[in-house]
């Protein structure tokens, strides 16, 4: 930590000490109640909505001085969004900062879990637009409760039959709903489903925040994560015929790129950090 | 007029707290793990543990309920001047119950939270004489398994309570329902949330 960086004015990761209280025994609560929803009193955030509220003050109630922090918005570094939280969060708290994945003993992270396996002691601080997974099938949260308590869960996979009697098979993409630990169906976020199988007995913690809606929820280390399905229509994640175009990865998560405007295109992998890795293996290598 | 020492309680509030927190974060979401919390002294007969949980967690909108040894001037002016807590008689509108180990309240008493709300439940705080992950001669030995657990963690715990040890082993309450518990023994601080699965050895 370096205190001379910390912006004067302001408490320690801008929250005032009793909001970071009471998000902090709203996430005691939600790791003792995997998957479920806890609600809280989100605040504002000097940001709107949308643009990671939740996950900040999740963030800001977690960090301290010798953690390191990673901030990633669809698997990138350097985009806007990750730029502006990671210098926000160094501005406020003097904390170091990394791009590596395997430094960071924080990640908070905007739609993709990043590639390189998580490991013990680290926390995933996840930005989560909409928390409720039944919400586009229920639009009252008086209902949804009840079907959460009831654990009346059979709409959300008439959702994912609807899909395989149109399609043929299941075509959510990106938040695709999950059970965990056999009980709560939860939303992971828009990540994609890709990322779903990372979150399955993970040795990091996941965190989730959602700001406009004011929910926290959360995944312990070692909890059962499982992608919903059928027996007939088992859960596949997308694959590409396609490699990184920088990096010859067939196995990460790819971004599509448009080149130019005649129509030519590329695919690159979304997670900055690895394919940057795997290039200077690459290099090392010839 | 009576005067009360207040003692001093973290050195360095926003450092202490959060570290206090990052501790009980840990040790809720992976049941069995042992942390430290000695960032208190003692504060009479409440253990750095306890003291320093309570003061990471408590503020005006908490109600805390204190077991007899616990329910005395020294510690209910402390915490309340500290944190600004509101003390409870009635055990079963309290959000903390702070107890030690032989002077537990009736469980079947404390706030459950509903099936729609089941965070708002009690968290109960008990105190224990020590805690180990490494079986202490006399002590109660537990099995944990559950979210947070690769396999299966044991810990020793001296002076369990029969009746918490009947409550995590029958879980009376169906789950989501239920009590997360936090012990803690000197500055030692374990938590076994509702999700954890416990037998005895």
């Amino acid at each position: 930590m370096n205190p001379q960086t910390i912006r004067e004015g302001y408490n320690f990761a801008y929250l005032d000490e009793q909001t970071k209280r009471m998000i902090r025994r709203a996430l005691l609560k939600a790791v003792a109640i995997p998957g479920y929803q806890v609600p809280f009193g989100g605040r504002e955030m000097p940001m709107p909505y949308g643009w990671g509220t939740g996950g900040m003050q999740v963030t800001a109630a977690v960090i301290g001085q010798t953690d390191c922090l990673k901030v990633i918005d669809q698997g990138a570094d350097d985009t806007t969004n990750a730029v502006s939280i990671r210098a926000f969060f160094r501005d406020l708290t003097g904390v170091k900062t990394t791009e590596r994945t395997e430094e960071a003993t924080l990640i908070q992270t905007r739609h993709r879990i990043p590639e390189k396996p998580l490991q013990a002691g680290q926390v995933l601080v996840y930005q989560v637009p909409i928390p409720e997974p039944l919400r586009f099938i229920e639009p009252s949260e008086v209902e949804t409760r009840k079907m959460h308590a009831l654990e009346d869960y059979g709409v959300m996979h008439i959702k994912l039959y609807e899909d395989i009697a149109q399609f043929g098979h299941i075509a959510t993409a990106y938040a695709y709903p999950v059970l965990v630990n056999g009980r709560y169906v939860m939303d992971p976020s828009p990540i994609p489903k890709f990322d779903n199988p990372k979150m399955d007995n993970s040795p990091a913690l996941q965190l989730f925040g959602a700001g406009r809606e004011k929910r926290i929820y959360a995944i312990p280390p070692y909890t059962d994560v499982k992608s919903l399905d059928f027996e007939d229509h088992p859960f596949e994640v997308q694959k590409w015929e396609q490699c990184c175009a920088i990096c010859g990865s067939a196995e990460s998560f790819l971004d599509e790129v448009i080149m130019d405007d005649q129509g030519t295109h590329e695919f690159i992998c979304s997670d900055t950090d690895y394919c940057r890795e795997r290039m200077e293996n690459l290099e090392v290598t010839v | 007029m009576n005067s009360i020492a207040l003692q001093v309680g973290f050195k360095d509030a926003v450092t202490d707290a959060q570290q206090v927190f990052r501790s009980l974060l840990k040790v809720m979401s992976e049941p069995g793990v042992i942390e430290q919390l000695d960032q208190t002294d003692t504060l009479e007969t409440l253990c750095p543990a306890a003291f320093s949980t309570c003061l990471a967690l408590l503020d005006s909108t908490t109600r805390i309920w204190l077991a007899e040894s616990f329910d005395n001037d020294s510690v209910s002016k402390n915490l309340s001047f500290h944190t600004g807590c509101r003390l409870t008689r009635d055990v079963s509108e309290a959000d903390f119950v702070l107890c030690r180990a032989d002077q537990l309240p009736a469980l079947s008493q404390l706030k459950l939270g509903s099936a729609e709300y089941p965070d708002r439940g009690c968290t109960l705080l008990v105190q224990v004489a020590q805690l180990s992950d490494i079986a202490l001669p006399g002590a109660t030995q537990l099995t944990l398994q559950g979210p947070g657990i690769p396999g299966q963690r044991s810990i020793s715990v001296d002076s369990l309570p029969a009746e918490l040890t009947r409550y995590l082993t029958e879980r009376p309450d169906p789950f989501p329902l239920g009590l997360d518990i936090v012990l803690l023994g000197g500055d030692a601080v374990i938590a076994i949330p509702r999700t954890t699965v416990v037998e005895v050895n």
